[in-house]
């Protein structure tokens, strides 16, 4: 009865990966042939063929397929950041939010939009060293002979309290020209093209192979610091790897898309429940389902109001509401 | 078979600024049964933490067989000693299985996984603990004594020559205490294993052990065999009550247990 | 098979990127443009290449699309805006929407196939620049932040469309205009002025950086945000304390939308709050709302209709400002 216990939870593990794996297939195909425009199965057939000019060729070559790129490696860089933290810090209602990511990312580019609007082709640059450096400075606050999980969570509380006071500030002394900022704080992937997938994709290949390969310390830091220790593992240097690769991982997703909410924290949730919290199987499938989550969320934003695009992020808002609600009813039941 | 040697050399250990223990000098050079025993914050756990050196001491050294504790890679340690902390939690979908894998940790690289030996070493520490039959359950539907032994096994499956736990029959009943200490002998017996124990009830330690260490507000007060420290001199002097020490005998053993009293009159 | 789980993602992940480089390197489509080009410097200090005479222009924000019709263009693209007069809406009705001014959607802009697209300088227009360059067409921004940039687009707009003599006549009949308004206030003490621009949350004082307070600028001057010099801004936050030391004998508010109630909301809170009370504009009740479609939204060829509504209330004795004319 044992052995078949365990080989159910495997089967599960396995079809939760493979049906990842077949709904983001699904997922990209609905993305390419959605949108203002409409596009025909044998138009889509025969781009992916080569055929290199036509109309269908245009938009599906340079505005869907970037586009749906960006937004499958946004999702996955996002909820697997998300997972990582929440693993190391131990803290469930950890995003990559919480280590200043967000607040950093957000000064820079809006100190780009605002002062400068027309070098639009820096504001990926800034956001990523402003993430960079917030996370850096929330590190070094937090730093006690190692990295103190709660000190963590405090210190980003309070850069991201700093950072958007400097954002606040911009809003009042230009109030003229915030309208510029407000689309990109929200977070979408309006315009998004082949450069974009190029800034993203180093860091999605490096954080996705990174965490796979620590997906045994990920595991030994759930059972408390001290018997990480006493299986072999350097807590301390795990910890700062981890969270390095987490908040690289975030700022480039960040960078390019804007300050996408959510798919940190909801993602790794969801899939907790249905492959179980050892994360050499946790990992993987949040990274597909991440990018599931946002490049479905993004087909839909632009699609659901023709001509008019929503914004990604507000839908991401719209979908975190309901699942607190849903963690503080699991929480009651306990 | 070269017996496997921890000693502390004139450590000092500090918590947060504060001194322990000052100048401490201890030595395990053969397997035996050792027990620490001691009021509350005299600082038993510490000792554990620095000899599996979870605590870096502030001066002195601990060698494990002659090589320095912080200068050895953290795997090797792992390798030789473990340790069953006071509270340990797990996520609670883990199965027993999975958090005796846990154990083989440092036995694998960064790239690899389960190789026939970790799943040997695993089936092992799981028979001896006697959780073969519960290996698949859920962590958080197992029984306190179960949970602990799953823990154990945990430590087992790191196949280390010292073994050190700290208060592991606290949370436990009589019944459950009493078969972690069985098994506790059965492992020292069978495979030649040093165990370090804090324990907090008296009887166990002095039952079960072979080597009692006191200590008491950062001073080594006592360290020698059973008979030796398990006085009224001893137990009075550490704990600041008065005692009773006694055998009792049965089935032809001797069993050394002590009574605490007082003078008052209630 | 947990080995194999490890192979089997490794193997996946790296077929994933060598098929995202594969459609990444592939070269884009070459354009060919068989018109004759320009080239030209826009308001964002880019030199671009447009067609001489573009045929197929969209138009991504009110004010441009106003002024290019204005110097006899047409457009086959709008963005969804309240901003149009009756007249120009009767000539756009036709031609179909390419999203908020504010979030202009890509694909409908590219379906439509045009030569050249108009937008302003904002982040989201200047975001467009690159996938609309990919697909060959040029982005220029044209920024209309003053009374002269009115007139340079008029003429810039009336070479495009080639209709060179419309716009110079529609450029004179604005200069002739704005003359005619600063003649009626040359020589006459300008008063103190202020212009309030804001959301209930937060005011914001108008310098002559801004629109507004350029045309303020140029009928004489007299917004007591110009008497600072480290205002460098076009709007500064407002300060109370500044204003009771400067004490202005107009105020002028500009307010998103056209609602009466919230001008109503603002002259009550000011005539019930004392340190307001005690500002000599709001004494002598010269508190006065600026129409959104003249101000809040750039004029455009209705700029003289905006200064004299600016001249009448700075002197109302002298100038008269009539609603039918212009």
């Amino acid at each position: 009865m044992t052995i078949k216990q365990d080989d159910k939870r495997s089967k599960q593990r396995f079809i939760v990966l493979g049906s990842g794996f077949f709904l983001l297939f699904i997922t990209m195909f609905f993305s390419i042939s959605a949108g203002a425009v409409h596009v025909s199965f044998p138009e889509i057939t025969s781009v992916f063929m080569g055929a290199m000019d036509g109309e269908a060729y245009r938009i599906i070559y340079l505005l869907r397929l970037p586009r749906t790129i960006v937004a499958g490696l946004v999702g996955a860089n996002l909820a697997l950041a998300g997972c990582i933290l929440q693993g190391v810090l131990r803290n469930p209602l950890a995003d990559p939010g919480i280590i200043g990511v967000s607040s950093g990312a957000g000064l820079f580019a809006m100190l780009i939009m605002v002062l400068v609007p027309e070098q639009t082709i820096l504001v990926p640059v800034a956001a990523f060293l402003g993430a960079v450096l917030a996370t850096g400075i929330v590190f070094l606050l937090s730093w006690e002979r190692g990295i103190n999980p709660l000190r963590m969570i405090l210190a980003g509380v309070a850069v991201a309290a700093f950072f958007g006071g400097g954002m606040s500030a911009l809003m009042i002394f230009f109030p003229d020209r915030i309208q510029g900022t407000v689309a990109w704080m929200a977070g979408g992937f309006q315009g998004r093209s082949w450069n974009h997938v190029r800034l993203l994709l180093p860091y999605s290949v490096l954080g996705t192979v990174g965490t796979m390969l620590f997906y045994k310390q990920l595991n030994a830091l759930q059972l408390g610091d001290e018997v990480a220790v006493g299986v072999g593992i350097s807590v301390k240097r795990t910890r700062v790897i981890l969270i390095v690769a987490s908040a690289l991982l975030a700022a480039s997703a960040v960078s390019v898309a804007g300050l996408l909410g959510f798919v940190g924290l909801i993602v790794p949730h969801i899939v907790r429940l249905l492959v179980g919290s050892d994360h050499e199987y946790l990992l993987p499938c949040t990274a597909v389902y991440g990018a599931i989550l946002v490049m479905g969320a993004d087909t839909v934003a632009r699609t659901v109001f023709n001509p008019l695009e929503i914004p990604v992020g507000i839908f991401m808002a719209f979908l975190g509401a309901p699942f607190f609600l849903y963690l503080l009813r699991k929480g009651k039941h306990k | 078979m070269t017996n496997t040697s921890l000693k502390m050399q004139t450590v000092c250990l500090k918590y947060r600024d504060k001194t322990v223990f000052k100048d401490v000098n201890l030595e395990f050079l053969q397997p035996e049964i050792v027990s620490i025993i001691g009021p509350n914050g005299s600082g038993k756990s510490t000792i554990l933490k620095a000899l599996s050196r979870i605590l870096t001491p502030a001066s002195g050294y601990v060698y494990l067989q002659n090589e320095s504790l912080q200068k050895m890679p953290t795997e090797c340690v792992a390798r030789t000693i473990s340790i069953l902390p006071q509270s340990a939690n797990a996520p609670g979908d883990m199965t027993v299985r999975d958090l005796t894998a846990c154990g083989r940790i440092p036995y694998q690289t960064l790239w690899g996984s389960r190789t026939l030996n970790d799943d040997a070493a695993i089936d092992e520490a799981l028979d001896i603990t006697g959780l073969t039959k519960l290996q698949n359950r859920l962590l958080n539907t197992l029984s306190g004594g179960e949970k602990q032994r799953a823990w154990l096994s945990m430590a087992l499956a790191q196949k280390p020559k010292i073994l050190l736990l700290d208060e592991p029959t606290t949370y436990l009943d009589v019944k459950h205490q009493l078969e972690l200490m069985e098994l506790i002998v059965r492992l020292h017996r069978e495979c030649d294993m040093t165990i370090i124990m804090v324990l907090h009830d008296l009887n166990h330690a002095a039952r079960y052990s072979t080597r009692l260490i006191a200590v008491k507000e950062g001073i080594v007060v006592a360290d020698g065999k059973v008979q030796e420290v398990f006085t009224v001199r001893v137990l009075e002097e550490l704990y600041d009550v008065q005692v009773v020490v006694t055998k009792i005998e049965r089935d032809g053993c001797s069993y050394p247990i002590c009574l605490p009293y007082t003078k008052e009159n209630y | 098979m947990q080995k194999y789980f490890h192979k089997f993602l490794v193997i996946l992940l790296i077929l994933i990127v060598c098929a995202i480089y594969f459609f990444m390197e592939r070269a884009a489509p070459q354009i060919q443009c068989e018109q004759n080009v320009r080239t030209v410097i826009d308001s964002a200090g880019r030199e671009i290449v447009i067609p001489e005479h573009p045929k197929r222009v969209v138009i991504l924000n009110a004010s441009n699309l106003e002024l290019y019709y204005a110097a006899g263009g047409q457009a086959i693209a709008k963005p969804v805006s309240s901003a149009f007069d009756v007249k120009l809406q009767k000539k756009i009705a036709d031609i179909p929407e390419i999203g908020f001014i504010h979030s202009p959607n890509l694909e409908k802009i590219v379906s439509l196939q045009p030569d050249l697209v108009i937008g302003t300088n904002v982040p989201f227009h200047n975001a467009l620049k690159d996938a609309l360059q990919k697909a060959g067409i040029p982005l220029y921004i044209n920024s209309i932040s003053s009374y002269e940039d009115v007139l340079k687009t008029i003429t810039f707009y009336g070479e495009l469309t080639n209709t060179k003599d419309r716009a110079i006549e529609k450029r004179r009949k604005i200069e002739t205009e704005y003359a005619a308004v600063i003649n009626q206030v040359k020589g006459k003490k300008i008063p103190k002025s202020l212009i309030v621009f804001g959301s209930p949350d937060s005011y914001s004082m108008a310098t002559k950086k801004s629109f507004s307070g350029d045309l303020v600028n140029r009928l004489g001057g007299g917004n007591i945000a110009d008497l600072n010099n480290n205002f460098g801004d076009s709007y500064v936050p407002l300060s109370m304390e500044y204003i009771t030391q400067k004490d202005p004998e107009v105020i002028f508010i500009i307010t998103m939308g056209n609602s009466q109630k919230v001008m109503e909301n603002f002259k009550t809170n000011m005539k019930e709050n004392p340190i307001w009370n005690d500002v000599s504009a709001v004494k002598n009740d010269r508190i006065y709302q600026l129409p959104a479609d003249l101000f809040t939204v750039n004029p455009g060829t209705q700029v003289a209709k905006a200064m004299l509504l600016l001249a009448e209330y700075l002197y109302p004795e002298e100038v008269k400002y009539d609603n039918k004319a212009g």
